[in-house]
């Protein structure tokens, strides 16, 4: 009875006894908190990405397309619009993932005079919109009280804020104060508020597009005061956006019940069938898409979280040796005593599963709460228990690995007793450095992504595995057989001078156990991480904005009217350009894209590199204006080639050209197309003598400027430009073309985000390389005592030898530093080519380096280095020297 | 091994003998080439005896003894432990021989003791790990080594000498066929020594069989035999004239030979001339 209770006394000890060893510990714990996040962010990560991307969708649309339009059409009075909105209320009232509608009613055709002078009238479209008020560009005036017109409107009827207007519907008048004064919105790009209003702003008339009457905007009872008085009938709109928050699981449910709702719209019989004209949402299909890229992100995420399980378990791994390393003689004892094993990796397992289950626990926790705080998108409660089970399945494997490790290294039998033959086969294996088939597999992983390309799938972002994997596996590689030829030339350095510090430094860095080689290149694997995702958002960040810029010509393109001409004399970064696409080239029939350039303005406003092959103005020089009109145009022919005697056939009609400069790249091409560049004036001249006007000929004119939209736009529109409306029903709802929203593919954004993870991973993993040199410092510091110990006696102050410990530690970082960021340059170099998100178009990606990434790296480094070694000194300073020389013996 | 051979091995272990072993070979691999530790040891270890293995460094003391402790395997040659053949049994197997039948003692009081555990607690262990623990028998030994007021303490609490008591109770709780000490008195003060010797004696006496390496003469004096060995050979404790006559060594694989420590007087100038015929081959000095 006895013996029996004080087995159960010793085994309540085991799952706590890791306390009375706190580095074993907190490398246990620290590493399972990291275990914990690694585990748990894939599937946090691919959720909030699918949610990331829905939104994003949902951005670049309408926001009601996302969520329930509905609309009706009457007469807007009070009462109507009250049993509507009451109606409305109950059936969203139980879908969960709408946010508060906006209620538009845009009443008929009104004119508006000022009241002083009623003689002079505008027409006008009275429309109350819930915040409308911080949704337009006020130019005068404030207060919400009376009714806000455009500029355009009160300078024709002459009224400034203040002043009293009669505005006239039907038979019925009502006077109105004039709150003040926006800018007319066809005169701006429309944003995300206005594009859902865009048919009533703009109107299709013989072929071209002309503004609709202003709006003239007031709440909604003045509203429905003006439409009670005039009796005619109105249009209401309520627009219910999808909640910024909601997960993609959130929208999922809500596509379902929506898809519901409308079904009872669709019922003429229903209360609301009979209630509304019509009830849409876009919703089911934006999900989709979404759905559909976040599986196309799923293999090269989970290839990643995986590297990053297996890299977190070797950590744990080592934190099980770490463990036994402090505990040698216990363990050597029990070995004597018999111990096996499974006995030993039991009572390993035992004492590690609660610090990993807390671990794991609060990294889950932590992974939570940042993916929360941080993540691209809400994550889905689905989403959460995955990360759970993950992180549950994860403690499970990091117990057992370090259980196995502790068993593995704490009862191996002595080597004298294998045999011979499987000593020699360990030995011959063991020539065989790890990195070497690493290596091998890292170049087989680039052939792969070189020829097969990594992502470029049709149809979707979809993003290779072999892209996170890849850069792992070449950076452990190349970074292990970098610090094993540092080892070896670190002996035979004799450090120079008579500095004491740089002696020690250097001897002890060249004395350094196999492990310390193991922590550098662990440091050099996770400083790549960061530097090759770093390097490689950057390049392909770059190489996008470039892109886009080519495709546009310049920042910014905006489609005008045919004959728009830039003011006399203007200084403004722009040109008018014409564009053709789709010409005949004959002989040959072969198609290309004509673009007419004005050379006197084109340089100041087109995108241009000096690697697009020379200087633009000596290129724009060669488009002469031909003396004779029937003479061939002098052209510069972009990506491709025509024959000496080539006509443009457009029409039935044929133009002449003669190839005056080839090139690869010119601003305005698109992908994969031949782009005639010629001077517009000759090129309208040849038509003219060919009997065909640029309009005839398919001439697309635009502005093309450099700037920011926001401010160039309205200097445009201030220097009496006109804007044309051409793309107004394009999918962007706006005139305006820019580069930043070119470059912004899909792709590029699957890119982003899996590189994205992968330097947090690559953070991740730099936290487990701190831990792994605070540990290799805590194994060594024993020695560095009684070093410092025998230093002292000898006279070496302890701030030298703070010093040699900093420099020790910075030849390690350092080396990790150098080596790492290398090795991640050539990886990125390697791969920033088949990764580029727009292949097709040029210019070709080039490495761009994020300085800021590194200076930031160099300083975390920095920092460690002078921390560590204060650290380690202010230990070996308080130190006992005779115990301590006592203990060394 | 040959049945004929296995067979003159059982007859000449004596049924008292707690462990003994017969043509012990013990042959190291290392880059530089082979190394004889034991070159044939015939030894047998009677029951409450103590046994004191003395020798220069290199000796082979610790090879034996390890052997012995079935915790390393011999290259060749028999070993019995506690009646059973130990020699060719795999590592788990030897492990259950070390658990249930084989007390260790390490030289450094620290590599025998838990940090964590106090001095009854290294008891319970140690019961434990040899099948069954008995409280009354841990009581006892307690008295015996003179810690049963120091039962709570933890070994930073005591000193080299308590250490090392402790470490003897922890090797002889359960009953074991035999203990092993590694020069168990090597870090100790004579004072300490002898106490810890006394208290060998009074265990022997309760029929623990003892065997110890030693460079002390405190635990050879205490010891009631002594076997020297030098060069893995035995030097006494055997037949001399036998001994000198034929003794046992090992071809390695290079074809070298290691002469008998004796043997080698009659070679000063270290050359010597083989003569290889019918009857066999001489090495006879040049």
């Amino acid at each position: 009875m006895r013996a029996a209770a004080e087995g159960v006394r010793m085994a309540l000890g085991a799952p706590v006894r890791l306390v009375r060893f706190p580095a074993s510990l907190l490398a246990v714990m620290g590493t399972a908190l990291i275990l914990g996040i690694v585990a748990s962010s894939a599937p946090l990560f691919l959720s909030a990405v699918g949610a990331s991307a829905l939104h994003a969708q949902v951005n670049e649309t309408r926001a009601a397309f996302g969520g329930l339009i509905v609309t009706d059409e009457g007469p807007l009075t009070a009462d109507r619009i009250a049993y509507r909105q009451r109606l409305l209320t109950r059936t969203t009232a139980p879908l969960r993932g709408l946010g508060a509608p906006t209620v538009t009613l845009l009443g008929t055709g009104a004119t508006v005079a000022s009241a002083s002078h009623p003689g002079v009238t505008a027409p006008v479209q009275p429309l109350s919109r819930t915040g409308f008020g911080t949704n337009i560009q006020r130019l005068s005036g404030g207060g919400d009280d009376g009714i806000w017109l455009a500029d355009t409107t009160a300078r024709t009827i002459g009224v400034q804020p203040g002043d009293r207007v009669l505005l006239t519907s039907g038979d019925a008048t009502v006077s109105a104060r004039v709150a003040g004064t926006y800018r007319a919105l066809s005169s701006i790009p429309l944003t995300p508020y206005w594009s859902a209003m865009y048919q009533y702003i703009w109107t299709r008339s013989k072929g071209d597009f002309v503004p609709l009457p202003p709006f003239a905007m007031t709440s909604q009872s003045q509203l429905l005061q003006l439409e009670s008085a005039s009796a005619s009938s109105g249009l209401e709109m309520w627009d219910y956006p999808l909640t910024p928050n909601a997960s993609l699981e959130t929208a999922q449910r809500l596509g379902a019940q929506i898809r519901t709702v409308q079904a009872s719209f669709a019922d003429p019989r229903s209360t609301l069938g009979s209630g509304f004209v019509s009830a849409s949402s876009g919703l089911l299909a934006l999900l989709g898409r979404a759905s559909s890229e976040r599986t196309q992100l799923a293999g090269a995420v989970g290839a990643l979280a995986t590297a990053g399980l297996a890299v977190t378990l070797l950590t744990l791994a080592l934190a099980g040796a770490y463990g036994y390393a402090r505990r040698r003689s216990e363990f050597g004892g029990l070995r004597a005593r018999g111990v096996g094993p499974i006995r030993a990796g039991g009572r390993a397992a035992i004492e590690a599963a609660l610090p990993v289950a807390i671990g794991v626990a609060a990294g889950c926790a932590l992974a939570l709460g940042l993916f929360g705080a941080l993540g691209t998108g809400p994550v889905t409660s689905q989403a959460m228990r995955s990360a759970v089970r993950w992180s549950a399945v994860a403690a499970l494997v990091g117990i057992a690995v370090y259980a196995i490790t502790v068993a593995a290294t704490a009862v191996r039998e002595p080597r004298s007793d294998r045999h011979r033959t499987r000593a020699g086969l360990r030995r011959t294996a063991a020539r065989i450095p790890w990195e070497v088939p690493a290596l091998a597999i890292a170049a087989a992983a680039l052939w792969e992504i070189r020829h097969s390309g990594a992502g470029a799938v049709a149809g979707g972002p979809h993003v290779d595995r072999l892209v996170g994997l890849f850069p792992v596996l070449f950076v452990a590689a190349l970074s292990g057989l970098a610090v094993r030829g540092l080892r070896r030339l670190l002996p035979r350095l004799r450090p120079g001078g008579s500095s004491t510090p740089w002696f020690l430094a250097v001897r002890r860095a060249a004395a350094a156990p196999a492990t310390a080689g193991w922590l550098v290149t662990a440091s050099a694997v996770a400083i790549g991480m960061l530097v090759y995702g770093g390097v490689l958002a950057a390049s392909l960040q770059s190489a996008s904005a470039a892109k886009g810029q080519v495709a546009i010509g310049s920042d910014v393109a905006v489609d005008v009217s045919s004959g728009t001409q830039l003011p006399r004399g203007s200084v403004l970064p722009a040109t008018v350009v014409q564009r053709i696409p789709g010409v005949a080239v004959g002989p040959g029939e072969h198609s290309v894209d004509v673009l007419g350039v004005d050379p006197s303005t084109f340089a100041r406003a087109a995108y241009w590199q000096g690697r697009f092959g020379g200087s633009l103005p000596g290129i724009l020089n060669a488009l002469t204006v031909p003396a004779s009109a029937g003479s061939p145009v002098p052209v510069v022919v972009v990506n491709g080639n025509v024959p000496a005697q080539a006509h443009l056939e457009t029409q039935g009609f044929s133009i002449p050209i003669r190839q005056v400069v080839n090139t690869s790249v010119f601003p305005g091409m698109s992908a994969g197309r031949t782009l005639i560049v010629a001077n517009a004036t000759a090129l309208s001249r040849a038509m003219v003598a060919a009997g065909l006007t640029m309009d005839e000929a398919g001439d697309l004119p635009q502005i093309w400027a450099r700037g920011d939209p926001a401010t160039i736009l309205p200097q445009l529109g201030a220097a009496g430009v006109p804007l044309s409306t051409d793309s107004v029903f394009g999918a962007r709802i706006t005139p305006v073309h820019t580069a930043a929203a070119e470059a912004q593919t899909s792709r590029l954004q699957a890119i982003t985000w899996t590189l994205g993870y992968l330097r947090a991973l690559g953070l991740l993993s730099a936290l487990l390389a701190l831990a792994g040199i605070a540990l290799y410092l805590q194994t060594r510091q024993r020695a560095r005592q009684v070093s410092f110990a025998l230093a002292s006696r000898m006279g070496l102050r302890a701030n030298a030898y703070r010093t040699s410990v900093a420099l020790e530690l910075a030849c390690m970082l350092g080396m990790a530093f150098v080596v790492g960021s290398a090795i991640a340059i050539l990886a990125a170099a390697l791969v920033v080519q088949p990764l580029d998100p727009l292949g097709s178009l040029p210019p070709g990606a080039q490495l761009a380096l994020p300085l800021a990434l590194f200076a930031e790296i160099a300083l975390a480094l920095g920092i460690v280095t002078l921390g560590s070694a204060w650290l380690v000194q202010q230990r070996a300073s308080r130190a006992n020297v005779a115990e301590v020389m006592r203990l060394a013996t | 091994m040959p049945p004929e051979e296995a067979t003159a091995v059982a007859e000449t272990t004596s049924s008292n003998d707690a462990a003994s072993c017969k043509g012990l070979v013990k042959i190291y691999w290392t880059a530089t080439g082979e190394v004889n530790a034991l070159t044939g040891i015939d030894a047998s270890f009677p029951e409450g005896a103590i046994t004191a293995v003395v020798g220069p460094s290199g000796s082979g003391k610790s090879s034996l003894l390890r052997i012995l402790a079935a915790i390393d395997r011999p290259t060749a040659g028999q070993v019995m432990i506690g009646g059973r053949d130990v020699s060719s049994l795999p590592a788990w197997r030897r492990r259950r021989v070390r658990r249930r039948v084989v007390g260790y003692m390490f030289q450094r009081p620290a590599d025998n003791l838990i940090p964590y555990l106090n001095a009854y607690d290294h008891l319970v262990l140690a019961g434990r790990l040899r099948g069954g623990f008995d409280p009354n028998e841990a009581d006892e030994l307690l008295e015996v080594v003179g810690l049963t007021d120091r039962a709570k303490h933890r070994p930073h609490q005591m000193s080299g000498g308590e250490q090392q008591r402790l470490a003897l109770a922890s090797a002889a709780i359960g009953k074991p066929a035999l203990v092993v000490a590694d020069e168990p008195t090597a870090e100790l003060d004579s004072g300490s020594g002898q106490a810890l010797m006394e208290l060998v004696r009074s265990l022997a006496r309760r029929g623990v069989t003892f065997l110890s390496s030693t460079h002390d003469p405190i635990v050879a004096a205490a010891a009631d035999r002594t076997l020297y060995l030098r060069h893995g050979a035995l030097e006494a404790e055997a037949d001399a004239e036998r001994h000198q006559a034929r003794a046992l060594s090992v071809i390695d694989t290079a074809g070298r030979i290691q002469l008998p420590p004796g043997a080698l007087r009659l070679f000063p100038g270290r050359r010597a001339v083989i003569t290889v015929d019918e009857d066999g081959v001489r090495i006879d000095p040049p």
